[in-house]
């Protein structure tokens, strides 16, 4: 059996993996775009030869992985690599011993959703290089106007013996915001002219991206573009969410140095484990309720991180007792997956809230699409009269508990309903508001709040549903909701 | 060319604005209360001054002018011999100190001239040729700018050296009179080891042993005295600031006099001469205009010979009067010559790092390319600049020629040059300035400074002054005073001005909502000091005229018509197509077609040099992963049967059409049927039903709920689960963060917008090919009329 060690081991590797802290075992679908970025990035490592270029494509497609792979793939060459390129150059041994273990290339990672204007990316490339050793620059020059052109002659100043510098700009289109897009400009034209050597990446899901350059920022780019679509066909979908699943040896090995000798020890075990595992993850793929989970995923949106976010579950729960993914545990996550936000908000809701939507929904029916809590409450009012003379009927009949006197109404299904006084209503009408299930209809409306404009923000169906999946809703009431106008 | 009409309007607008200038800024002087200076004697040229009538010289000739040499050779200006300000009188041929505004107090580090000639404007204003004298400064300056000049490291304490500059300059600026000396009566009066006693305590004495020539540089000569200095003459001198003309009458009889010396000037420098002639057979075209340069540079000559000998008529030197004491002792602070220290010093790197921004170098290769297609690759990158810039020759020739006479005057000049981007303008100046640059160094040109300032790479207007002030002087200094000393520095005369040429790259950028950087910067050419030349590049053809709408245009008058202007206009695609063979000369990795058939492409859409070239880099790219790859599979299979012959390798592959159109496509082919084909179902579906959406209300956008329904029944017609409507929702943010659709803020949730991004026909064509969404798109209502 899995022993404790190697059951954690396999849980942190795999959701290290599902929460993209790590990157995935192998490229599905995406070995060319892989192999030109890769390309890209070498000959400006290895020739200097200065290149710009983009990657485009919806979110959650790999756009970001695919970067961050080909790094790795560099950083993995380049660090190995560094001595012999330094044995062409005439440097003395002394710089060789003090760059070994460095990368022979800097990385300077840039996100637009952080880095809202130029001055702040600005400050972000002194700062991530003076944190890479060109500590010269860092320091000294704290103000904007200042730091650009003493960025830019550094830049100018370097010549091809220079170590590259791979520009990653996250959300480029962000960037393409930026008043004047002079950190853009002043990139590309960095890297189309002999200065230092720069690979600049943009990163984005927007397709129009390249619309949203000026001309002359335009006319600098190289023009280079990789697209990463989602995987076309359901195969390619799975075997990317199973490669997501599947353990490799590298998983239970690149742990500390401690895991590695229990690795060592215990290999025996640790090979059972893998295959057994897998094996496991195998016929999970072929289990017919999770497949459905998983089309159902396919269908909406092809996204990976969708899965991934149904695995985290059921990999959390992985123990000793339970070492092996099952199916079962994804259909309860898969459930969770489908339920509609709002229905859900409104699972708990107060029988005054829920009657005020239905009164709403009414409304709405009636090509009534903004309205205000006076119009509300006097539908809300209309069925409650209509309830309470139905009630005192029906009551009479069965005489039984009888009615309170404060047009209250005691339903069949024991739960009593009554009338509550405007200002109550307008407290739950104002808590519907605040959950902003109600909106204003338009940002300026003056007046009390009582006869303020609103719109509603649940389509009609989800409020049935809402009243459906009410736990105590008198039949009444559920009546009412489903009744048309 | 720069015409002589131009150059007259030049003199006038300078004029003008000189006037101007003095008006705006009196001269600074708080410490003394500066005597008026008035002439000494009659106008030398009494007899032959006329009166000025209407019809003569448009605007009036109150600065000399080359025409007005050329012309009637009758003046009317009045020439002195000699002036009076306060006790002193300064004759010509005397040295002066001249105060430099620089500095805030009298004596210190003046300037230091000699007179030699001094006439009345029409204005009233009193001004004078004079002749510098280099200090240690200027000299460091001027070794750093021309190699080949010879100049000595440092200048001893006291020592100044004599130039053949002449500039023409007020004569309030005259603040006492210095004596040179030769280096015996030097250290025979200070001893061996010189003084460096203040300047008021040492009679304004200086001693001079050399004396710089414009092209040629440092030479050592032995100080004869004032008078017979005026004698010097620069073998190469040409037509500087020009010299105040003279009467017909002295002029016929000097000529006569001293044609003989030019000729023998000229035939001591046959080397030069060569040179010259060299340099006009590559410049065939224009070949008859310097030709008419050179007849004028003789004109020239002789008329400064002729002046000087008719002031050597005058007195003879007489010993510096006594100068008034400065009236605070703080005043010993005057200079003090720190021999060495300046010129030793180099610039450090921080400084370096911002005073001047060197040309773009060509690219030189770390490893040498060593298959064709790398080196094809390594020409055909933007950054390797070529060795000639073919298609843009007129230009070049125009711009180099504009820059250099303007950089010979000593006047100032601007130049705007537009052009969609990608057609060369900022690889043109470089292309000069670097020629302009290797001419200075040879001394073919008189050495310059090159300023280069890019609207995009400034942060904000105003930082241009900063870049302009940091070169000329490498101090750094805020904006406003930037502003401050840049005007002060241009409207004030100095000898130690290179003439600065600034490039001012992007200019729509510079635009403030006053105008005022630009507006400066094109109005400092035209002041009389500046010697400021401003090349102008922006993308945008008709900015001079929107830039200088209303206020602008209004006061720079009629200086709009200097500003000549270039047109870049795109490549075509025979151009393109020239600019990309002329980068694989000797290379073998294009076929012809291929070439042209790129050339086309975008000569067709932009003509930007760079996509062409960014093309065909890209076209090399694939075919070499095509040529590794096949390499690749040859060496496999030679590795699985050794014994197969695999017949000869292939030739090598090239770049054909398919490679370059392949190369097109993946740089401009629009992704959107990929990215609508590759949706998910339900992205489509919503596509799909927003379509219908669309179409069935004739509106541009449709509300999100709207959508929803129509996707909901849907899905509920063709049996396929429906989405939550949350899920929904989350579809059309994911389409509109990819731009597919052009979404509303979320904030509107049911009731956002949206529209579509893409065009309806590429979501139709996208989706054709599946069999269910035919079905759908075939119950789609029909598009509307219109």
């Amino acid at each position: 059996m899995a022993s404790e060690e190697l059951v954690s081991l396999a849980k942190t590797a795999i959701s290290a993996r599902l929460a993209e802290r790590s990157l995935p075992v192998a490229l599905v679908g995406l070995e060319e775009q892989y192999k030109k970025v890769l390309g890209l990035m070498r000959r400006t490592i290895e020739t200097g030869e200065s290149n710009s270029c983009l990657i485009l494509g919806p979110r959650g497609t790999g756009k970001t992985m695919l970067v961050r792979q080909a790094l790795q793939e560099l950083e993995k060459q380049f660090r190995i690599s560094n001595q012999d390129e330094y044995d062409d150059d005439d440097d003395d041994d002394d710089a060789m011993e003090l760059d070994d273990g460095r990368k022979d290339f800097m990385v300077i990672h840039l996100n637009g959703l952080v880095q809202t204007d130029d001055r702040m990316a600005l400050k972000e490339i002194m700062r991530q290089l003076s944190r890479e050793g060109e500590s010269e620059l860092g320091e000294s020059n704290t103000s904007f106007s200042d730091s650009l052109p003493s960025l830019l002659t550094f830049l100018k100043a370097g010549t091809r013996a220079q170590y590259p510098i791979i520009f990653i700009l996250d959300e480029f289109d962000l960037f393409a915001q930026h008043t004047k897009q002079s950190l853009l400009y002043n990139l590309f034209d960095v890297a189309q002219s002999a200065e230092w050597p720069i690979a600049v990446i943009g990163v984005t899901c927007r397709m129009d991206a390249l619309e949203l350059l000026e001309k002359r920022v335009k006319s600098r780019f190289s023009h280079r573009h990789y697209y990463t679509f989602p995987p076309g066909d359901y195969h390619d979908y799975i075997d990317i969410c199973r490669n997501a699943l599947l353990l490799t040896p590298a998983d239970l090995a690149i742990q500390t140095d401690d895991e590695v000798m229990l690795l060592r020890t215990d290999s025996r075990a640790a090979e059972v484990f893998i295959k057994e595992f897998n094996e496991r993850v195998k016929i999970l793929f072929e289990d017919g309720g999770f497949s459905k989970v998983v089309q159902r995923i396919f269908d909406l949106m092809k996204d990976v991180r969708a899965f991934y976010r149904l695995c985290f579950g059921p990999v959390a729960e992985l123990s000793k007792d339970s070492p092996y993914l099952q199916a079962s545990q994804f259909y309860e996550s898969g459930l969770q997956q489908r339920v509609d936000n709002k229905t859900e908000l409104l699972k708990g809701t107060s029988l005054l809230e829920l009657s005020l939507l239905i009164a709403i929904k009414h409304l709405v029916e009636r090509e009534v699409i903004t309205f205000n809590f006076e119009m509300v409450y006097d539908e809300y009012k209309d069925f409650m009269d209509m309830a309470v003379v139905r009630g005192t009927s029906m009551s009479s009949s069965a005489s039984s508990l009888g009615m309170s006197s404060g047009g209250s109404v005691a339903t069949s299904d024991g739960v009593s309903l009554r009338l509550y006084k405007k200002a109550v209503a307008l407290k739950a009408f104002e808590h519907l508001v605040e959950a902003e299930l109600l909106r204003p209809a338009d940002s300026f409306s003056k007046g009390p709040k009582e006869y303020r404009m609103m719109r509603v923000m649940l389509d009609a169906s989800q409020i049935s549903d809402v009243v459906l999946k009410h736990r105590d809703c008198p039949t009444i009431v559920a009546r009412w909701a489903a009744r048309r106008a | 060319m720069v015409t002589t009409t131009q150059r007259v309007n030049n003199r006038l607008a300078k004029a003008k604005s000189q006037a101007q200038r003095d008006i705006l800024y009196p001269p600074s002087d708080s410490e003394s209360d500066e005597d008026e200076p008035e002439w000494v004697g009659e106008p030398l040229n009494k007899d032959t001054l006329i009166r000025r009538t209407s019809s003569k010289n448009t605007k009036g000739g109150d600065t000399p002018s080359r025409k007005a040499t050329r012309g009637s050779g009758l003046s009317n200006i009045p020439y002195y011999n000699a002036f009076k300000k306060g006790d002193t009188t300064y004759a010509i041929g005397d040295i002066v100190l001249l105060r430099n505004e620089q500095y805030s107090r009298r004596f210190d580090h003046p300037y230091i001239a000699q007179i030699l000639s001094l006439w009345e404007t029409e204005d009233g204003d009193c001004e004078g040729n004079f002749r510098w004298f280099h200090q240690d400064e200027d000299i460091a300056k001027l070794r750093r700018h021309q190699r080949s000049g010879n100049f000595p490291e440092s200048l001893e304490c006291g020592e100044i050296v004599y130039t053949l500059d002449d500039d023409k300059n007020d004569i309030s600026t005259v603040i006492g009179k210095g004596q040179v000396m030769n280096e015996l009566q030097w250290k025979g009066k200070f001893g061996e080891e010189g003084t460096d006693l203040p300047l008021e305590e040492r009679d304004m004495a200086f001693f001079c042993r050399g004396v710089v020539l414009k092209k040629t540089g440092y030479r050592p000569i032995e100080w004869r005295g004032n008078k017979q200095m005026l004698d010097l003459k620069d073998e190469k001198e040409s037509n500087r600031v020009p010299t105040p003309a003279k009467s017909s009458t002295a002029i016929k009889s000097i000529r006569e006099a001293t044609s003989g010396i030019g000729k023998q000037v000229e035939n001591a420098s046959p080397s030069h001469r060569a040179k010259r002639v060299k340099v006009e057979e590559e410049h065939e075209s224009e070949g008859s205009d310097d030709d008419v340069r050179d007849q004028a540079y003789s004109e020239n000559d002789s008329d400064q010979e002729q002046e000087t000998d008719e002031e050597e008529s005058d007195e003879s030197t007489k010993p510096a009067p006594k100068k008034r004491q400065p009236r605070k002792k703080a005043a010993v602070a005057t200079p003090k010559r720190r021999p060495a220290k300046t010129v030793a010093k180099a610039p450090s790197r921080s400084k370096s790092l911002l005073t001047k921004t060197p040309t773009t170098q060509r690219s030189i290769s770390a490893t040498a390319p060593k298959t064709d297609f790398e080196h094809a690759r390594n020409r055909l990158h933007v950054k390797a600049v070529p060795d000639s810039l073919p298609c843009r020759e007129d230009e070049f020739l125009e711009i180099q020629e504009h820059l250099e006479s303007a950089i010979e005057d000593g006047t100032g000049s601007c130049i705007y040059i537009s052009g969609v981007p990608g057609t060369g303008k900022t690889a043109t100046v470089h292309e000069v300035i670097r020629s302009l640059h290797a001419k200075a160094e040879d001394g073919e040109i008189s050495p310059f400074q090159f300023v280069e300032i890019n609207g995009m790479k400034v942060t904000e207007p105003s930082y241009a002054y900063v870049l302009l002030w940091m070169a000329l002087s490498e101090q750094k200094v805020t904006a406003n005073h930037a502003l401050q000393l840049l005007e002060k520095q241009f409207s004030t005369p100095g000898p130690r001005r290179l003439p600065c040429v600034v490039l001012m790259d992007e200019l729509d950028l510079l635009v403030t909502s006053k105008q005022t950087v630009m507006y400066n910067f094109f109005e400092w050419p035209n002041w009389l000091h500046s010697r400021l030349i401003v090349v102008a590049v922006a993308n945008t053809m008709d900015l001079p005229e929107r830039m200088l709408s209303n206020k602008v245009s209004s006061r720079l008058g009629n200086q709009i018509n200097i500003l000549s202007k270039h047109n870049y206009m795109p490549y075509t695609y025979q151009q393109l197509v020239k600019i990309v063979e002329s980068r694989l000369e000797g290379i073998q990795a294009f076929r012809r077609e291929a070439i042209e058939f790129a050339a086309r492409k975008v000569g067709a859409v932009s003509g930007d040099a760079r996509r062409a070239l960014d093309i065909c880099r890209r076209a090399v790219e694939i075919v070499e992963s095509n040529a590794q790859k096949a390499e690749d599979q040859r060496r496999l299979k030679a590795e699985r049967n050794p014994f197969e012959d695999l017949g000869p390798a292939p030739d090598p592959e090239q770049v054909t059409i398919r490679t370059v159109d392949q190369a097109i496509k993946e740089m401009f082919a629009s992704p959107n049927v990929r990215l609508i084909q590759t949706a998910s179902l339900h992205q489509k579906l919503f596509l799909v039903a927003l379509t219908s959406r669309l179409r069935r209300l004739g509106l541009a956008e449709v509300e999100f709920s709207e959508i929803a329904h129509a996707h909901l029944q849907m899905c509920r017609l063709h049996n396929i689960e429906p989405p939550m409507l949350s899920d929904l929702s989350a579809i059309c943010a994911s389409l509109g963060s990819s731009r597919c659709l052009l979404v509303e803020s979320g904030k509107q949730d049911l009731h956002q917008r949206v529209r579509l991004s893409v065009s309806e026909e590429d979501v139709i064509m996208a989706l054709k090919v599946d069999p269910l969404f035919r079905r759908l798109l075939d119950t789609l209502p029909s598009a509307p009329a219109t």
